[in-house]
């Protein structure tokens, strides 16, 4: 890409005390572009997004936003951004109203007609204290300020936990108006689907180093692909494929199993020469990838091709 | 929901002590260590015939005596001036500590979720409530036992165990008696901050009953909650009515309680919340007036209550002629009506030094609390997303500091001139209102050091920042004490209000004003230097 990117992210690294929160974390966000950022509870996703908000002084490594570092010049940064918490938590005494009004005046905006649109399309009551709302009514209160502010980045960390599915399309709707207007986008999220959907590129954490980063096709291809297949002619020696792994065989000439992309090629030739009659091939989904990069399981730690963490 | 209103109430108990222990330990550590120690050293200080007439004589005084309550007639042994020293005093403390222990337990709890989590168990509907008062009964048990047995221990002059009982067993009560109130409180407010508010005005119109019926007409003390610990006559007849009316009380407390509880849900209070506005004022647009709106009823409260506070005494200014010529010391300098007035003004002046003090105590509260939100909002995390705005760390600390100041000088200054509106109304020679002003200015010096030094430690070590609250708690108590305990020098300057003297008795001391503004003005930049560089850490 020859745009200059809006997040840059290059080893970043962060210890509280003797705990390392971050290792190295390293990605950038392009103008238009929807950005995920996917990993457990625990692998740094907040941190990260709370050092690019200069509420955590990184320990090494660069951050930069707009090319401005993300601690020293906070300020001028935030101007141009707007960001949603996981867990937003608002003065118990302030309306909702009050307080979305307040937080576009500090981006030095105001209250507009879209504000109001986002308030009907969010179904969100701005007269109560925000004392009586629940998680997801706080949630609407940051979405709906940040949403109505017009930002050239776009921070969301784990924004729809709390939302019902209504607003969670409402939401996902939202995102791809701004990017279609070519905002930067960077979400965070456990929703796998939401990612999947929303996101042009994906990068994938873990205690605190980010492991793979690419798009879903990128990703996609570098785990297994889910066959069933039947045969006319008996699969005897199946097995001895390389690249197949958790072979089913229901049969003599019927099986499941997941097959490395780069196998690809040789296992379909092997099964052509056993005569096709039936084949179901399912790509993995990111929730695949997830639990492929996550997983302790045996079977899956002990096989080593194309395990993401070499790659 | 199981049948029974109070089941599994013994373990929830056993849970949340293994929680609070330490906490608790450290409570009744500090304050029975406090009465012990004082009354070990009683025999030594007011021993003789001599010391024990001098500390009755200032005991007897209308300063004193607001502060203390009343001493019975004498003639009056240690153990005598002990009581008459220690009850109220010691009951003030217990009212703070049951406050602080109720409301966590309570709302606190709620406020934080765990009540909900709790309730969800098998547990009967009523179950953390009686835990969080059986808990209060448990602290304050020990703390009778812990009292008594000092007493017992310290074994003063004309002391005996049936007095010993009476004053440990009653204050223990005294303390569960505000707890329970606190309980209530907890009921009717809908959040943490807003019991503890309420609970705390309750009690300030408790004291002020006490305070103003001591120095009045004693008899109708027995009005005031708070003033039956003085009826106890102690080492004297040992009365147990006030503990019996104690008693009652508690059980009528706790029965409100439960009837509160019954009729609220979880998480709310019996006072509604009402709606508020669709869209923010227009005055409402930054930090400044994000401040003003979050806290303009606090500052508002604090305001006119330190102003009531100080009229009160203010009102009782007269009555220290009157009880000048009830001490045979005095009355002899009263015959000649000139020596009389400046013996009167005197006595007014070094009673004004002593209140400015009290004030200036209480007026750090709110302004410390208002820069201590530089802590509580960031772990509540509330300032996360004022943060991700172009809101710069340097302008919400400067802006918090600016207000905590602000709101601080002012409650003191509602205090002093409640003082000299409501004393120069009732005295026949009015005061000089150079008095109260030199004395308004003398305390403001110390009053910024605390400020600052709350900053500091927000900005540096925001976890460590109760300390400011103890150091404030024992500056109090020095003051408080100060002129009955001949302290040492060294030991009155480990505060800063130790450096002003007794103004408006001795004269304002300007370089020390200026010094100590200096220091003042230096910690809250160390402070703001910090702030500037640290981690801001979320809720989670």
């Amino acid at each position: 890409m020859q745009l200059s990117p809006v997040i840059h992210v290059s080893h970043l690294q962060k210890r509280f005390g003797k705990f390392q929160a971050l290792h190295d974390v390293t990605f950038d966000v392009q103008p238009g572009e929807v950005f995920g950022f996917i990993g457990p509870n625990g692998a740094g996703k907040s941190t990260t997004i709370r050092t690019l908000l200069g509420l955590l002084r990184a320990s090494g490594g660069t951050a930069t936003i707009f090319g401005k570092d993300v601690f020293h010049d906070a300020v001028s940064i935030h101007k141009n951004i707007a960001y949603v918490p996981g867990d937003v938590y608002l003065w118990p005494n302030l309306t909702g109203g009050e307080i979305i009004d307040l937080f576009l005046r500090l981006s030095q905006q105001r209250h507009s007609k879209r504000t109001d649109e986002l308030i009907k399309a969010f179904g969100l009551d701005t007269s109560k204290k925000a004392r009586t709302y629940s998680k997801g009514n706080r949630q609407k209160v940051a979405l709906i300020a940040a949403l109505s502010q017009s930002a050239d980045l776009y921070i969301f960390d784990e924004p729809t936990s709390g939302l019902d599915p209504l607003n969670e399309q409402v939401f996902q709707d939202e995102v791809k108006a701004l990017k279609a207007a070519g905002k930067a986008i960077l979400l965070s999220s456990h929703i796998l689907s939401e990612v999947e959907q929303m996101c042009d590129r994906i990068g994938i954490i873990r205690e605190g180093q980010i492991i793979e980063t690419g798009t879903l096709t990128e990703m996609q291809h570098l785990t297994r692909t889910q066959i069933s297949v039947t045969t006319k002619s008996p699969l005897t020696d199946l097995t001895d494929q390389p690249g197949v792994h958790q072979l089913k065989q229901t049969g003599k000439t019927a099986a499941t199993f997941a097959v490395d992309s780069e196998a690809m090629t040789t296992v379909t030739r092997y099964l052509a020469e056993h005569q096709i009659l039936t084949l179901k091939s399912t790509p993995p989904t990111l929730e695949d990838l997830f639990l492929r990069y996550y997983s302790q399981q045996p079977d899956q730690t002990n096989s080593k091709t194309g395990d993401g963490s070499d790659a | 929901m199981p049948r029974q209103p109070f089941f599994q109430t013994g373990r929830i108990l056993s849970i949340n002590l293994r929680r609070d222990w330490l906490k608790l330990l450290i409570w009744l550590i500090a304050l029975s260590g406090l009465f012990a120690s004082i009354a070990a050293k009683f025999n030594n200080l007011y021993g003789s015939k001599t010391a024990i007439e001098k500390i009755t004589a200032t005991l007897n005084t209308p300063a004193m005596i607001s502060l203390f309550g009343r001493l019975p007639h004498g003639p009056y042994s240690s153990a005598d001036v002990f009581a008459g020293e220690m009850t109220v005093f010691m009951a003030i403390f217990g009212v703070i500590m049951n406050f602080s222990l109720a409301i966590s337990l309570t709302r606190g709890d709620e406020d934080s979720g765990v009540t909900e989590l709790v309730s969800a168990r098998y547990v009967g509907p009523y179950a953390t409530m009686m835990a969080a008062i059986n808990e209060l009964m448990i602290a304050n048990g020990l703390l009778a036992l812990l009292y008594a047995g000092g007493l017992q221990v310290a074994g003063l002059n004309g002391t005996n165990t049936g007095g010993n009982l009476v004053l440990g067993i009653s204050l223990g009560l005294n303390g569960l008696m505000f707890g329970l109130l606190a309980v209530v409180c907890a009921q009717l407010a809908a959040s943490s901050r807003a019991a503890t508010s309420l609970a705390y005005l309750l009690f300030g119109v408790i004291y002020l009953a006490r305070m103003l019926t001591d120095v009045s007409h004693p008899r109708y003390t027995w009005l005031s909650p708070l003033g039956w610990v003085e009826k106890l006559q102690t080492y004297r007849s040992n009365n147990w009515l006030p503990a019996m009316l104690m008693l009652i009380t508690i059980v009528v407390l706790m029965v409100l309680t439960i009837m509160l509880r019954a009729r609220r849900d979880l998480n709310a209070g019996i006072l509604a919340t009402r709606p508020g506005r669709r869209h923010a004022s227009l005055f409402l647009r930054g930090p400044v007036s994000l401040v003003g709106r979050l806290e303009r009823n606090t500052i508002l409260a604090w305001i006119i209550g330190l102003f009531i506070f100080g009229a009160m005494y203010g009102s009782v200014f007269n009555t220290v002629a009157d009880i000048l010529k009830s001490n045979p010391i005095t009355l002899k300098l009263l015959a000649d009506p000139h020596t009389a007035a400046l013996a009167t003004t005197q006595v007014l002046k070094s009673f004004i030094a002593l209140l400015m003090i009290i004030f200036a105590v209480c007026a750090i509260i709110p302004g410390l609390q208002i820069i201590f939100r530089l802590a509580t909002d960031e772990q509540r995390g509330m300032l996360e997303m004022l943060h991700a705005r172009p809101v710069s760390r340097f302008r919400l600390n400067v802006v918090l500091s600016i207000w905590g100041i602000v709101t601080s000088v002012l409650a003191l200054t509602a205090a002093v001139g409640g003082l000299a509106v409501a004393a120069n109304m009732v005295l026949d020679h009015p005061l000089a209102n150079k008095l109260f002003i030199h004395g308004l200015l003398a305390n403001i010096s110390p009053l910024l050091i605390f400020l600052g030094a709350g900053a500091l430690l927000v900005g540096w070590l925001p976890k460590l920042r109760s300390l400011v609250w103890l150091y404030l708690g024992a500056t109090f108590v020095m003051n408080y004490f100060g002129r009955l305990f001949d302290l040492p020098e060294w030991a009155t300057k480990l505060s800063p209000f130790g450096f002003i003297g007794h103004v408006p008795a001795s004269s304002l001391n300007w370089s020390v004003f200026w010094w100590q503004t200096g220091i003042a003005a230096a910690l809250f930049v160390v402070g703001l230097i910090g702030y500037q560089l640290r981690d801001l850490n979320s809720a989670n």
